[in-house]
């Protein structure tokens, strides 16, 4: 493992803290046709060999793996922030008491979609990718301009992610929905970001930036990206490879 | 391209699929749609909402439309583009009071506003429906009720004179529309290019909730259902009619799940968090309770 790569979570695959058998249940039922299908299917693989971890392969016509394709984008993300916010250098890189607070819930809401996800898909019986994080050497992370140009990255990606994997989700409108809870949350990040980017400018909508991912500024659509293109980008950010299938 | 349709700029090649889905479609379209009359249509999809009734695809396209002409008249009205209405008995002065800011951001708001509108319009016709007309809309909040000097007079008579209110409505309207798309995403599923439209412009809706909010030194996230919109608007982040199915943005259970219990970065995640990193959807009738209170009876 080089030395930009660092683990990103310890173990993926304990239990989270506070799920009840109650919910553990619940979550069993909202997955299990998922769960049921996974389980037949040799094709189901999240391999993982232990910290550096095997190539990662989702298969996107199995809603478990629409789960983890989320799981792995916001432990990125959460990995992201918590490193910039950690870092010896946020309070002076972010002079701005109210920026270092909408960093610091930027990193909440990421750790808390991780958390969620975490939990749903250990409770369907799902595994757990092992991935680990690197960044490039043009990322550094006690710098605002680069951690906010990362950050919109992230934040664009992940809204671009959510809106083009509602398709592998439309056999389970209850799943959508839960994507829709989050999706709109990664889309008011990154309008955040942006803004701070080019503060009170059309930047913090105006995706004509965005149109390899999809977007379409002259109708007023937003990004909607392949799992394909969505772990292109995110590959240099994990060690692993990422490989969509069934898409 | 002009004459290319907005799905075929959309989805290429994507449109003689649908033609197949077209005469399913149509055998969904309740008869009262075609009248198109807005308070009609209107009152045919709230009922069919409290009745529990899935909504088709193109209910849920020209509830949508409704909230769209809504957005893009306040908008456009705000950026000198469209007229203001002579009920309002004013100039709209709004961007002038709010500073220099508020410009580049409003006119971006305005554009993908009426962009939505042309969208929805052309997919709801390609789709064999007739898109439902533009209704007459009475931003004082006042459901289009004018006095005797022929002004309208609802609660929030400065809405183009006053840069606060205007972003209090502004935010309200926004707000409600990331929830509205949320709670009819689900609907669209038997149509995928239509269902991938509607998430594209839901995100952008939320793109421009997160600016207005933080506009008016709010987090451009909803943390709770608390907030500084004016007692009349307050529904906004409450629960809709079915609050399991339709919780309160203060909700912190997902799935089954309590989030806020979950490991955060230190401790747990909490309440505030939890709140924030899940927007919650909302029914159409709720919403049409809200957004009725701007649209003529």
């Amino acid at each position: 493992m080089s030395k930009v790569e660092r683990v990103l979570t310890g173990a993926l695959a304990r239990v989270p803290a506070g799920a009840s058998r109650r919910e553990f249940l619940r979550l069993a039922g909202l997955l299990g046709g998922a769960v049921a299908f996974a389980a037949c299917d040799d094709g189901d693989e999240i391999t993982g060999g232990g910290e550096t971890g095997g190539p990662v392969t989702l298969n996107f016509a199995q809603p478990l793996d629409v789960l983890r394709y989320a799981f792995a984008l916001e432990a990125l993300e959460a990995d992201f922030y918590t490193r910039v916010v950690a870092n010896a250098a946020f309070a002076t890189a972010f002079a701005s008491a109210a920026e270092r607070q909408l960093l610091t819930d930027v990193r909440d809401h990421e750790i808390a979609h991780r958390e969620f996800f975490r939990a749903a898909i250990t409770a369907a019986g799902g595994t757990l990718p092992t991935l680990t994080t690197r960044y490039p050497s043009t990322v550094n992370l006690g710098d605002r301009g680069s951690v906010l140009a990362t950050a919109r990255t992230f934040e664009d990606l992940g809204v671009a992610a959510y809106n083009g994997a509602g398709r592998y989700l439309v056999s389970r409108p209850e799943l959508l929905t839960l994507a829709g809870k989050i999706v709109s949350v990664e889309a008011r990040h990154a309008s955040a970001i942006r803004d701070l980017l080019a503060p009170n400018t059309d930047r913090f909508a105006n995706v004509s930036d965005l149109a390899a991912l999809g977007a379409n500024e002259a109708l007023g659509l937003d990004a909607k990206a392949t799992p394909t293109q969505v772990l292109a980008a995110a590959q240099p950010f994990i060690a692993q490879s990422l490989t969509a299938t069934g898409v | 391209m002009q004459s290319q349709s907005i799905l075929e700029q959309i989805e290429p090649g994507t449109w003689k699929r649908l033609l197949g889905r077209r005469a399913m479609v149509r055998q969904g379209v309740v008869a009262g749609l075609a009248a198109t009359s807005v308070p009609m249509f209107l009152a045919a999809l709230a009922r069919d909402a409290h009745a529990q009734a899935v909504p088709t695809v193109l209910q849920v396209l020209n509830f949508a439309l409704t909230l769209e002409h809504l957005e893009a008249e306040f908008y456009n009205i705000a950026v000198g583009r469209t007229a203001i209405p002579a009920a309002y008995g004013t100039a709209a002065t709004v961007l002038a009071g709010g500073g220099a800011s508020l410009r580049p951001v409003m006119e971006e708001i305005a554009k993908h506003e009426t962009a939505h509108v042309t969208v929805l319009q052309q997919t709801i016709t390609q789709l064999g429906g007739t898109p439902v007309a533009k209704p007459t809309f009475d931003f004082t909040g006042g459901r289009g009720a004018t006095g005797a000097n022929g002004r309208f007079g609802g609660p929030f008579a400065d809405v183009f004179t006053n840069a606060q209110t205007f972003l209090a409505l502004a935010q309200a309207f926004e707000d409600t529309g990331v929830r509205a798309y949320k709670g009819g995403a689900a609907a669209l599923v038997s149509n995928v290019p239509v269902l991938e439209a509607a998430l594209q412009i839901h995100s952008i809706e939320a793109r421009h909730a997160a600016m207005v909010r933080r506009l008016r030194a709010e987090k451009g996230w909803v943390s709770g259902r608390a907030s500084t919109l004016p007692t009349a608007a307050q529904a906004v982040y409450g629960p809709g009619a079915a609050a399991a199915q339709f919780p309160a943005e203060d909700n912190t259970s997902q799935a089954g799940v309590n989030v806020a219990t979950l490991a955060g970065a230190s401790g747990q995640v909490g309440v505030a968090a939890a709140s924030e990193a899940f927007d919650e959807p909302l029914d159409v009738a709720t919403v049409l309770q809200i957004a009725g209170l701007f649209i003529r009876a």
